[in-house]
């Protein structure tokens, strides 16, 4: 496996990326919230432009370990998908969101960004 | 400002915080988690952290928009004609503007007849746009919370509330 991006991490938050055989996989851990919210918005940037160049059809966001996001989090993941649904349709990449079962914040609040862009996110059970 | 719970109130426990100066971004989180650990005892353990995710809103809203650093957060758990809610309460001194946006996104928040579809057209309205109201409307979509709010002067307060089970009470 390949890191790709940089990882970041700060006060109880990390993104850490990895590309593997199913596409880019971003594993999401702590909680993410006003203190970090910048730091998020600047990740989903860098990767959108990262998979726009790479050609990847997939990003999966393992949110295993991630025990809470902000509204401020919900957003950046909206303009995330924003982009992404604004591209040419061969252009476009999916995402698979990875939960965890025993948080169940995460089906509402994935579920919710899934209405937003069902043509391009999937929350996995 | 219209309660969802009326009548003769007796409070079972509570919790103030009050600052005197404008606290630390990281606050919001430290109430989240005083919230969770404090209730996950006496709330089944998904409802006591969807009500630590309204507090964790809220105590960002107090943060962000509190003109003077002076402001409020309470949380209590109150019996009402046999029935137990639990009611979040911020206060805060608030910029004229900022007190009207606030008081229409959550009369536009709590008068939609569905929660979750409020939520939804705040989402697809997010972008671009700031003061989005989108931690609002998540307390009443995913912590299925009534909100309301009041305005006395440049005293703004926001009251959310569900009804709730305590473990070993009726």
């Amino acid at each position: 496996m390949i890191p790709i991006l940089s990882a970041v991490e700060r006060e109880g938050f990390s993104i850490v990326p990895v590309r593997g055989p199913d596409g880019i996989t971003i594993k999401l851990s702590g909680s993410c919230d006003s203190q970090t919210t910048s730091l998020l918005d600047g990740f989903l940037s860098g990767l959108h432009a990262e998979v726009v160049r790479g050609g990847s059809k997939t990003v999966i966001l393992d949110c295993e370990n991630l025990y809470f996001m902000n509204s401020a989090s919900v957003k950046s993941f909206v303009i995330w998908l924003t982009k992404i649904k604004a591209l040419p349709p061969l252009e476009r990449y999916q995402v698979n969101v990875r939960t965890n079962r025993f948080l169940a914040w995460q089906q509402r609040s994935f579920n919710a960004l899934g209405r937003s862009a069902p043509e391009v996110l999937t929350v996995l059970p | 400002m219209t309660h969802p719970v009326a009548g003769e109130v007796q409070t079972i426990a509570s919790t103030v915080i009050r600052w005197n100066v404008r606290p630390p971004k990281r606050f919001a989180s430290s109430v989240r988690e005083l919230v969770s650990d404090s209730y996950q005892g006496l709330l089944d353990t998904d409802e006591a952290l969807r009500i630590a995710m309204a507090a964790h809103e809220m105590v960002e809203n107090l943060v962000k928009y509190s003109s003077d650093g002076k402001s409020s957060f309470e949380v209590e758990i109150c019996d009402s004609d046999g029935r137990r809610y639990v009611r979040l309460r911020s206060r805060n001194s608030a910029a004229p503007e900022d007190l009207q946006g606030a008081t229409r996104l959550i009369e536009r928040i709590q008068s939609a007849a569905d929660p979750v579809a409020i939520y939804d057209q705040l989402i697809a309205e997010s972008p671009g746009r700031a003061g989005s109201g989108l931690g609002l409307a998540r307390i009443r979509a995913e912590a299925e919370m009534d909100i309301a709010c009041s305005a006395e002067g440049s005293q703004f307060t926001v009251v959310a509330e569900r009804r709730v089970s305590l473990h070993g009470t009726p």
